[in-house]
């Protein structure tokens, strides 16, 4: 079962709690579904997303914590401050785990608190506790003084440094090394000054059937196993168990679509350096999994030894490097230096920074030097591309708001508009949120995704990919845009926000499907006549309210965009060669299949058809 | 820091220490299925998968880890009180003696045939969809026990008849619920698989909803499959050839081909497999409903009627005329063999 919600006040540091009514879980599912629900039907329109009045939603879904396979997460929603629009960001590891085990499933937090805090969620015992001490610290640091002031065996979420100073690009971190990256959300959190929430939870959530909960979890870890995207492998040993996400570069830049030198072009000559393959043979020291999850893609990295393994950074060695942050730290920048990518990660893990727009900001600022917009004079140093002292210095500076970081610390767009000159041309971003490790103009259903996602350029909303470039669960040509891609796009949208509502990890969707999540949800909640028809629906319907608030902000057709290079430029080299990106077209055919109007309003008639006709529309 | 409770303290504090009584839960309860009853003929788990980690289930399944199995909870549990201090042998409502009426079930059986017409029972009106106990083999191995799942009343027949070796019966609840979707089963096993399957129901674990009866069978020890065979082997007769084993005047008896060969008890007492050592339950005191056959008459069963559920259930078999019941005056035997299993108990 599963409806459990503690509502957070920080700026009087009170709670209550309630349980969430069925019929709005039905609807809504929990994780990112739930959350629209709340930020859609309490947040006041035009709010500040740094202000007291802006609400966070951290929400575990019907999975979370419990026996399915991969229901490790837990998601936050909130107003981003980096793209305007509704934020949803979710992570895995143990964090989630351990607060729904709290006796939490889902918070709802307001206000601001007077002076650095932190709660301690346990035993169903709820505190607001001193963070002034851990203000100021790196993560690891910090995890391991709030588990010394808690329980040894407690989860950490918490704010970097980046979170402390606002910056439009901070994350949230949990379990050190894993994080609800995108968007901002720790900006958020430091506005309030809540520094970290701490849970320990020992209660299994309990299926309503559990018979039948076991039956739905086999049948899905047996299709995971199976399967080379889930935990099993090719003949070759290859796979996402074995390689991690990172088995994607070479797969990627095969296929021309790995952005490299800010967009430029998609193929990168120094890929195999940075690939997967490479990393097994040199960083890698062993997989790790989030909870129950047999797919097991996380990596645990060390550097050795070389100009970032000792000096400077003397202990750099955890979880991390996924194939985004390869890609931001590696081919955006022109970068074939393995060992200070995987700094960079561990840099952006301990400061708390989104590892793909800090990529993709540091590119920007790199194609600006080479424009001859910014000079060595803006910069400090000189900034080329590749230059892996470059990188790590302005990271840093970013991370401190110190020089130029002050600048890019809140993301391209707005150093763009700072800088003026035509910076903006190269803010490779969408509402704000940049892009990230596939270039549209070879997939060309993953940018009609970064267009319409309701929170900016976010490959993980939709992730085409699976179909147009690595073939699972089914193979479709990257080129075409009729009527088939666009549905396509829709059906991963809508499949995802339904997955990111119930504590699922993404992940699984390359080897299991409605199929599967649907009997162990129904099997969860009791739900008898549940199916994967309406889990589908569920998605749909989610997507849906987040645009409806996007639009009660403003947002209009013209921000379902793509960075004019994507659509002007064409792909200079490689398998795209020749392609731009043909979202008008696209676009069109979206809102028609979606049932929204040609400005992209989700109409009247749409929202009867979701069951969402009592929500007024914002035009 | 590691959490505590992973196959690698299974293996550590249970497996490899002996007091593992092969019931086999640990493998049904690992939600990877990363657990296998291996040709070693003890519970092994190839390598850690990432599910393994920060997973306790198999070890919080096991009912033999220390302060797991408290029988003031389960009793709570079975029998809503927990004993007195005149109940030496558990809690019960009734002794009797019983036989089944089925002249196969009797032509097959050790005894009474009770155990055997429980579980028909229990199929033919529809109680239950499955009965999990323990099988022959009768491919390779005859008289090796196998771990069972029984729907109809062939499958049923095959169990019957007395075995010397435990079979781990309880990995079979998820061949059963899950693999052959069965809704309701019914354990037929040894005071341990007993117990086991209680403490799987206390920990409300998901396959143990579907456990809807647990019929024990008496039990002194067990005898280690492998040194039965060989010793049956080394008077030149292959295991198969025997037709019956039973244990008469303080001797093992094997009986084949209208002739017979002895071992006596005493000489046997170093087949006893280790974990039994640790055993202080004979009369399966957590069971329903507990059959055995001292204290009857040859070719009739002691039965011990112990929960409600057990005794609303064989009122019915007595009703529906599926057994003759008659009363024991003397019970003193089960006083004495339980007392007698308690005192030479090791502790663990």
């Amino acid at each position: 079962m599963f409806g459990k919600l503690l509502r957070i006040d920080l700026s009087s540091k009170s709670y209550k709690t309630e349980t969430i009514d069925e019929a709005i879980l039905r609807k809504f599912l929990g994780g990112r579904g739930y959350g629209a629900k709340i930020i859609y039907d309490e947040l006041p329109p035009k709010t500040d997303p740094l202000s007291p009045e802006n609400i966070v939603v951290i929400a575990t879904g019907p999975l979370t914590g419990s026996k399915a396979p991969s229901g490790s997460r837990y998601a936050i929603i909130t107003k981003s401050p980096l793209t305007g629009a509704i934020l949803s960001a979710n992570s895995g590891g143990y964090w989630g785990t351990h607060l729904r085990r709290a006796g939490v499933d889902a918070m709802i937090i307001k206000g601001k608190a007077e002076s650095p805090t932190y709660l301690w969620i346990h035993d169903n015992t709820i505190e607001f506790r001193d963070a002034s001490r851990m203000w100021g610290k790196k993560i690891i640091e910090s995890d391991t003084m709030f588990k010394a002031e808690t329980d040894e065996d407690a989860k950490v979420l918490q704010i970097g440094i980046a979170g402390e100073q606002k910056s439009f690009i901070a994350a949230i971190m949990n379990d050190k090394f894993r994080a609800a990256g995108r968007g901002g959300g720790g900006a958020v959190l430091g506005s309030k000054n809540l520094k970290a929430i701490v849970v320990k939870g020992d209660i299994e959530p309990k299926p309503a059937n559990p018979i039948a909960m076991k039956r739905a979890i086999d049948k899905t870890i047996k299709a995971l196993e199976n399967h080379p995207a889930g935990a099993g492998v090719t003949k070759e040993g290859g796979g996402l168990n074995a390689l991690g996400t990172a088995i994607l570069v070479n797969v990627i830049n095969g296929s021309g679509i790995f952005p490299t030198k800010n967009f430029q072009t998609g193929v990168f000559e120094n890929a195999e350096d940075i690939s997967g393959e490479k990393m097994v043979e040199t960083i890698l020291k062993k997989s790790v999994a989030c909870f129950r999850c047999p797919i097991e893609c996380g990596r645990w990295v060390k550097i050795n030894g070389g100009r970032y393994g000792d000096k400077e950074y003397p202990s750099t060695e955890g979880e991390s490097v996924e194939y985004e942050t390869i890609w931001a730290f590696g081919g955006e920048l022109a970068n074939n230096d393995l060992n200070s990518i995987a700094l960079a990660n561990y840099l952006c893990n301990e400061y708390g920074l989104d590892t793909i727009s800090v990529g993709v900001t540091i590119g920007f600022a790199m194609e600006l030097y080479e424009k001859g917009i910014l000079t060595k004079n803006d910069v400090g140093f000189e900034l080329k591309w590749g230059d892996t002292d470059g990188i790590i210095k302005l990271l840093e500076m970013i991370a401190h708001r110190e020089g130029l970081g002050e600048l890019l610390a809140d993301g391209s767009r707005i150093a763009a508009l700072k800088l003026g000159n035509g910076a903006d041309y190269y803010s490779i971003q969408v509402k704000g949120l940049e892009l990230p490790a596939y270039d549209p103009r070879g997939s060309v259903g993953i940018g009609l995704n970064y267009a319409t996602s309701n929170r900016g350029a976010a490959h993980v909303n939709g992730y085409t990919i699976a179909a147009e470039i690595v073939g699972a669960p089914l193979k479709v040509d990257p080129f075409d845009y009729g009527p088939d891609k666009v549905g396509l796009t829709i059906l991963f949208q809508d499949l995802t926000a339904a997955v990111d509502s119930i504590g699922e990890c993404l992940f699984t969707t390359f080897s299991v499907g409605a199929d599967e999540f649907a009997p162990m949800i129904a099997a969860m909640m009791g739900w008898k006549d549940y199916n994967a028809d309406e889990f589908v629906k569920t998605g749909e319907r989610i997507y849906a309210l987040e645009r409806l608030f996007n639009q009660r902000e403003g947002f209009k057709r013209e921000d379902d965009s793509l960075p004019r290079r994507l659509v002007e430029e064409e792909m200079p080299e490689g398998p795209a060669k020749g392609k731009t990106h043909p979202l008008e077209t696209m676009l069109n055919m979206y809102y028609e299949q979606r049932g929204y109007d040609k400005e992209g309003h989700v109409t009247e008639d749409k929202l009867k058809d979701l069951g969402l006709q009592m929500l007024t529309i914002a035009r | 820091m590691r959490i505590i409770g992973n196959f690698d303290d299974l293996e550590k504090d249970i497996i490899e220490k002996g007091l593992c009584t092969h019931c086999g839960a640990c493998v049904s309860a690992c939600p990877d299925y990363n657990i296998e009853w291996a040709i070693d003929d003890r519970p092994r788990r190839d390598q850690a998968k990432g599910m393994c980690e920060n997973c306790t289930e198999c070890y919080d399944s096991c009912y033999r880890v220390h302060g797991h199995f408290i029988y003031d909870q389960i009793e709570q549990l079975v029998f809503n009180r927990t004993r007195e201090k005149n109940e030496p042998f558990g809690i019960y409502k009734k002794i009797l003696a019983a036989r089944a009426k089925d002249p196969e079930i009797l032509k097959r059986s050790q005894d009474g045939g009770i155990a055997s017409a429980i579980g028909l029972y229990l199929l033919d009106k529809d109680l239950v969809d499955g009965v999990i106990t323990t099988g022959n083999d009768d491919s390779n191995h005859h008289w090796k026990p196998t771990s069972s799942v029984a729907t109809n009343r062939d499958e049923l027949l095959k169990s019957a008849g007395t075995k010397y070796y435990i079979a781990p019966i309880l990995k079979m609840l998820k061949d059963a619920i899950i693999d052959m979707e069965l809704d309701r089963v019914a354990i037929i096993g040894l005071p341990c698989q007993i117990r086991s399957s209680r403490f799987l129901q206390k920990r409300e674990t998901d396959l143990s909803f579907a456990i809807l009866y647990h019929i024990g069978l008496f039990c002194t020890h067990n005898y280690e499959y492998k040194t039965l065979s060989e010793a049956i082997e080394n008077h030149k007769i292959r295991i198969k050839d025997v037709e019956k084993f039973a244990i008469k005047n303080g001797n093992f008896c094997a009986y084949f081909n209208g002739s017979n060969m002895t071992f006596s008890l005493k000489e046997m007492k170093s087949w006893v497999p280790n974990f039994c050592q640790y055993c202080n339950d004979y009369s399966a005191e957590f069971a329903d409903i507990s059959i055995g056959s001292q204290a009857s008459d040859e070719k009739w069963s002691t039965v011990i009627i112990r929960s409600e559920k057990g005794n609303q259930l064989f009122s019915e078999l007595n009703n529906e005329d599926y057994i003759e019941t008659r009363e024991i005056v003397d019970y003193s035997t089960i006083t004495k063999n339980s007392n007698k299993k308690k005192k030479i108990a090791l502790n663990y």
